[in-house]
């Protein structure tokens, strides 16, 4: 079946039957399940209950993309919890010390440690720095400097459809050095906001929080910045099963009308 | 008295959003789809900043998100239409700022609540932490979420206030409050407790000439505010939607630029090549060039770098047009080390920045810009605009020439120190500099000035502080003038 074309952009094109390939196919088919719907909420299909479920559908979009483009990018950790979810004491009323983590594992932690993670970039590259000084979280200043500035340079020098999306005038119009800070600033923006509905937090009335107006666009916005990162994640040296420029093309036409293209 | 005065009125001279009345804003204002999801993401919650040149069209934007919310989510959202045209906040600092800034916005939301007849007494605070529990209660008790749209928050001449701005931004954004604002692509100074990542979404307002709804948008504009052109005589292939494009992309994607266009085109009955490139170049001898004179008197601090601007854009457009080429791609240690020269050149509309960073044949990574084409052509031998120039500048654009690292072409451009404590010399300077020019195309005449100067008001600054009162008590100055008046001298400080 058909992947929807956010589950495209984030998982890639899985081959074979591995770990990683078998994980990445398991999150492109709940990501597709909750971009319909979103879909249906953005485009006002569906009305009823958006206060209530929008927000967890922008959520959990992000979560699942972002997991997604981690485990093509640096597969270690998503590999080590998939190896402990499968052990026969697993259990879902336990919590799990090692899950994949919002703070830690997608924004990561900018403070500096002996060198290592710090949030000046010149600093990252100390040569007193640790080995556990290095975030391999997805939105870190090391994914930025090792993966994602590179990928935003080949992609921004190497696409030719500039003008036809208004996602991709975005990425040109971003120094590639400030792409991942854009891009975590607007996640640590929008991730909270929408939590603040999952959690049940809203004491006020839900309605005037979470008007339509703000879910259809917070909708627009989840997918908008996992699309984003999901597109430059096929220009990462390293990153599994990548799709080629036409097919990343074809999906942003498929999106048009969904994000602000 | 306001009859005559009103003959003297002609809407095609409106070239600023705020100036139109607000029963014709809607009808008068035409929307790309980029736009729409621009103003839904002001209608939408969550904190904003708008950032754009000069007539980039910031102002339309939050007028249209402002009334749409009136009329289409009046019952979940209460909104706030807020210019910051306001001279003492031009002029102070820390508290002071503070203090003006919450009077100011007291004012405006105590006469919208009336206007809308909203019966709930707003407090007068004079600080920014009453002014947040105000508006905190406010949002309580009326149930409904609050937007405020600040307009004209920045000055590209003034940067020191702007940290105080931004700290009430951050401050009045709340879960049910969220903040709006618009800001000029020069603005860096966001003070240390704002991170313009993280507490904001910042949105950049672009007309890119390449995309697929550029000329069917100024083609909208043109059919709205000039229902003339329909009945014009094209040649050379010609029709109102090519014509609309063409000239759409000469001024860069600027509305406020297109709308002076079309004022001189308006006056052929037939249009092709020749008109098109005659018309051109008036526009670079008449608008463009001037541009830099009106500016420079507000550009407080900043005003010693209009000459090396100047310098600048003579070098740019010259060595463009040598090269036959409409966009340049300028070395990044260039960029950087003219970065305030190349604000001012984009706040006039010469050029406009089309992409960040793009790989130089030459090493290195450098900013594309697209030129204008008004400039450029004025610059070209012969000064004609011809098919090829049609080709090569619009319809199959070449790669961008480029200006690398050690190029000679702007070495000899020098930039003067500055005295930042400098104020702007537009509030000094005398009232007849609003008298109606190239640089005010809807200035005042001369009659009004000598009444403005017989009342005492004989500068700029003079007239910005006066009261209503105190013109309206000059004699046949009546609402009317009243409100002209106040446009140009808005136009004179702040756009």
């Amino acid at each position: 079946m058909a992947r929807s074309p956010l589950a495209q952009l984030a998982c890639g094109r899985p081959s074979g039957s591995g770990a990683l390939s078998e994980t990445l196919n398991n999150i492109g088919s709940n990501i597709d399940k909750y971009y319909s719907v979103a879909s249906d909420f953005i485009n006002g299909r569906r009305k009823s209950l958006i206060s209530e479920f929008g927000p967890y559908l922008g959520r959990i979009m992000i979560e699942l993309s972002s997991t997604a483009i981690l485990a093509r990018i640096d597969p270690f950790r998503v590999l080590v919890v998939r190896k402990i979810q499968e052990q026969p004491d697993f259990d879902l009323n336990l919590s799990i010390p090692s899950r994949i983590e919002w703070a830690g594992d997608i924004i990561g932690n900018n403070s500096p440690k002996g060198g290592g993670q710090a949030s000046d970039s010149s600093k990252i590259w100390s040569v007193t720095a640790k080995k556990d000084g290095f975030s391999r979280a997805l939105l870190s200043e090391t994914f930025s400097e090792i993966y994602w500035r590179p990928a935003v340079e080949n992609f921004i020098d190497s696409s030719t459809e500039i003008d036809k999306f208004t996602l991709i005038s975005e990425i040109h119009r971003i120094d590639p050095e400030k792409f991942v800070t854009s891009i975590r600033g607007r996640a640590m923006q929008l991730y909270p906001s929408l939590s603040k509905g999952v959690h049940g937090e809203v004491l006020l009335p839900i309605e005037t929080l979470y008007d339509t107006s703000t879910v259809q666009e917070s909708l627009r916005e989840s997918i908008q910045l996992v699309a984003k990162l999901g597109l430059v994640s096929h220009w990462i040296e390293v990153s599994q099963y990548k799709i080629p420029q036409s097919r990343v093309l074809r999906n942003l036409e498929n999106m048009k009308g969904l994000i602000n293209d | 008295m306001t009859s005559v005065i009103d003959d003297e009125f002609d809407d095609s001279f409106i070239l600023a959003a705020e100036d139109w009345p607000p029963n014709e804003f809607d009808q008068k204002h035409k929307f790309s789809k980029h736009d729409e999801s621009i103003i839904r993401k002001l209608v939408a919650h969550g904190p904003i900043l708008l950032r754009g040149g000069r007539g980039s069209g910031k102002s339309a934007l939050m007028i249209a998100a402002h009334h749409r919310m009136k009329e289409f989510y009046g019952e979940r959202i209460l909104s706030f239409y807020i210019s910051l045209r306001y001279l003492p906040l031009l002029r102070s600092q820390g508290s002071d700022y503070d203090r003006h800034f919450s009077i100011w916005l007291t004012g405006k939301i105590r006469s919208e609540l009336a206007d809308q007849n909203i019966d709930i007494e707003f407090p007068n605070v004079d600080d920014s932490t009453s002014l947040q529990t105000s508006i905190l209660q406010l949002s309580e008790r009326i149930g409904k979420r609050i937007v405020l749209l600040f307009d004209d928050a920045a000055h590209i001449g003034r940067e020191k206030p702007l940290t105080e701005f931004f700290d009430i931004f951050r401050a009045l954004s709340t879960s049910t409050v969220s903040c709006k604002a618009s800001i000029y692509p020069g603005v860096t100074e966001f003070g240390k407790r704002f991170d313009v990542y993280n507490d904001a979404t910042v949105i950049d307002i672009v007309r890119n000439d390449r995309h697929g709804d550029f000329n069917q948008f100024f083609h909208n504009v043109l059919k709205e505010r000039y229902p003339q052109f329909s009945r014009k005589s094209f040649r050379t292939g010609f029709d109102p939607e090519r014509f609309a494009g063409i000239v759409g992309r000469a001024v860069v994607g600027n509305m406020r630029a297109f709308i002076f266009a079309c004022n001189r085109f308006r006056e052929r009955d037939s249009i092709g090549l020749s008109e098109l490139g005659e018309g051109f170049v008036r526009l670079a001898e008449e608008y463009y060039w001037p541009l830099l004179d009106e500016v420079s008197p507000k550009l407080g601090s900043y005003e010693p770098f209009v000459e090396p601007t100047r310098e600048m854009g003579e070098k740019l457009f010259g060595f463009s047009a040598a090269r036959n080429a409409e966009s340049l791609l300028i070395h990044r240690d260039i960029v950087q080390h003219y970065s305030k020269v190349f604000e001012i050149l984009e706040y006039v509309g010469f050029i406009s920045r089309r992409e960040a960073s793009r790989a130089l044949k030459s090493g290195g990574r450098g900013t594309v810009f697209s030129l204008n084409l008004c400039n450029l052509l004025e610059r070209t031998s012969g000064t004609r605009f011809t098919s090829e120039k049609l080709d090569e500048w619009i319809v199959s654009p070449k790669d961008p020439s480029e200006i690398h690292r050690s190029s000679s072409e702007l070495q000899s451009i020098v930039l003067p120190d500055l005295n930042e404590d400098r104020d702007l010399s537009i509030l000094e300077m005398d009232i007849s500099t609003l008298q109606r020019s190239s640089a005010y195309p809807y200035g005042l005449t001369e009659n009004k000035i000598e009444r403005l100067r017989d009342a005492g008001f004989d500068t700029v600054g003079r007239v910005a502080e006066a009261s209503d009162t105190d013109i309206k008590s000059i004699q046949t100055i009546g609402d009317t003038y009243l409100r002209r008046i106040r446009d140009v001298v808005y136009q004179a400080i702040w756009m």
